[in-house]
C-alpha cells in the first residue's frame, strides 16, 4: 500500500515539475485559442475546393475532422465535389 | 482505500482499452471494381486490404488508410503553416471496415458517420458454394473454382487451400481456403488479388468504442440525413466548429452526380 502511494506521489511530482516549464504551458494554452484551418483540396474531376474551418476552442485535429466531414459530405459517387444539390 | 485504487485503475483501463486486437498472419491486397452506374458506365475502382487472423479477418480500404495518413500529417503541421493545408487530390474511399468472426459466424461493420463511429452487428450470412474441379494458378498458389449466389449476384470465385482460412474479400467467405479472385456473372463487381504477404507483422484492431446499432437502423438514419431530415452540420455546430468561405473552381470533366448509385453491390437482402 505504501509502495503504491509512493509511486502515485512520484508520478504527481514529475507531472508538476514538467508543468513548471512555462513555455510548455504557453504552448498548451495556445492549443485552445480560436484557430482557423484554410483547406485546399482537389477532386477526381479536376475541380479545386477551398474552405475554412474555425472553432473557438478545439485542437487542430478537431478542425481536421471537421474538414474531413465537410469533404466527405460534399463528394458524389463519382468522386466529384459539389457545393449544393 | 484499496477499493478506490482498484476502481481508479479500472476506470483508466476502461478509457485506454477502446479496442481489441489480434495478430494477423496474412495480408492480402485486392483491386476492387464495381460498375456503379449502368447508364453512364461509371466503374468505381479502389485498392482494398484484407488482414487475416486466427479467429477474425478485417477488410478495409487501403486507399483510405493511405489518404488518412497524409491528411493527418497535413493537419498536424497546420500550426507551423499558419493554418494553411493543401490536401492534394482526394479520391473517394470506402468508409466501412468489415470484420468477420469466422468461428462465431458474426459480421461487424465499423463505419464513421458525422464524426461518430458506428458499430453495426449483423449475423454472418452463409453462402452455399458449389466447388468444381476447375483449377488455375494465381500468384503461385493453386486455386480451385467455386460458384455461389450472394445478395442477388452469382459469384464465381477462385480460392486456395494452400492458405488456411475461410476468409475472402468483402463479405465473401466460407470456403476451405482464401479467396484470391471473385467476380459476379455480369462482371459488374470484381475483386482481383494484387499482393499477398505472409506474417505482415500487423495487428487487426477491432473497435469496441462506438455507437452500437444494426444495419436497418443505421440505413434509416443515413436516409434521413440525405433526405434533409437532419441538419448535416448539427454535429459540427455542437462541437463549436464552423465551415465558411466554400469555393469550388475548375472545370469538372465528369458531370456531378448526387443521385447516388443505380447498380448497388447488394441487389437483394
Amino acid at each position: 500500500m505504501k509502495k503504491i502511494t509512493f509511486l502515485l506521489c512520484t508520478v504527481l511530482f514529475f507531472t508538476f515539475a514538467n508543468a513548471t516549464n512555462f513555455s510548455k504551458i504557453e504552448k498548451n494554452k495556445a492549443m485552445f485559442f480560436s484557430k482557423t484551418l484554410y483547406v485546399t483540396a482537389y477532386d477526381a474531376c479536376g475541380q479545386k475546393l477551398t474552405f475554412t474551418v474555425t472553432c473557438g476552442s478545439c485542437s487542430w485535429g478537431d478542425l481536421g475532422h471537421g474538414a474531413d466531414d465537410f469533404i466527405h459530405s460534399h463528394t458524389d459517387s463519382h468522386g466529384c465535389f459539389f457545393l449544393s444539390h | 482505500m484499496k477499493k478506490y485504487l482498484f476502481l481508479i485503475i479500472l476506470s483508466i483501463a476502461n478509457v485506454l482499452i477502446s479496442y481489441a486486437q489480434e495478430k494477423a498472419f496474412l495480408k492480402v491486397n485486392y483491386n476492387f471494381e464495381h460498375l456503379r452506374d449502368t447508364v453512364s458506365g461509371f466503374r468505381y475502382k479502389e485498392e482494398m486490404g484484407l488482414l487475416v487472423g486466427k479467429t477474425v479477418s478485417s477488410y478495409y480500404s487501403q486507399r483510405k488508410l493511405t489518404q488518412d495518413s497524409v491528411k493527418r500529417k497535413a493537419y498536424e503541421q497546420a500550426d507551423q503553416n499558419g493554418g494553411y493545408v493543401n490536401l492534394g487530390v482526394i479520391l473517394p474511399t470506402t468508409m466501412e471496415c468489415y470484420f468477420i468472426f469466422h468461428s462465431d459466424k458474426k459480421l461487424l461493420i465499423a463505419t464513421p458517420f458525422q464524426r461518430d463511429l458506428y458499430l453495426i452487428n449483423e449475423p454472418l450470412e452463409t453462402i452455399k458454394w458449389s466447388i468444381n474441379s476447375r483449377t488455375k494458378n494465381i500468384k503461385g498458389f493453386l486455386c480451385q473454382q467455386a460458384v455461389g449466389s450472394f445478395k442477388g449476384r452469382l459469384y464465381t470465385v477462385w480460392f486456395t487451400s494452400e492458405l488456411p482460412t475461410n476468409a475472402g474479400p468483402w463479405k465473401l467467405n466460407g470456403l476451405p481456403g482464401l479467396i484470391l479472385e471473385a467476380a459476379d456473372s455480369k462482371n459488374e463487381v470484381s475483386f482481383i488479388v494484387k499482393s499477398i504477404q505472409k506474417t505482415p507483422g500487423q495487428n487487426i484492431i477491432i473497435p469496441t468504442n462506438g455507437i452500437k446499432t444494426n444495419l436497418k437502423d443505421f440505413n434509416k438514419m443515413t436516409q434521413a440525413y440525405s433526405n434533409g431530415g437532419i441538419n448535416p452540420n448539427s454535429t459540427l455546430a455542437n462541437s463549436d466548429i464552423k465551415i465558411n468561405g466554400q469555393n469550388l473552381s475548375g472545370s469538372s470533366s465528369k458531370k456531378s452526380n448526387t443521385s447516388g448509385i443505380n447498380n448497388p453491390m447488394e441487389k437483394s437482402n
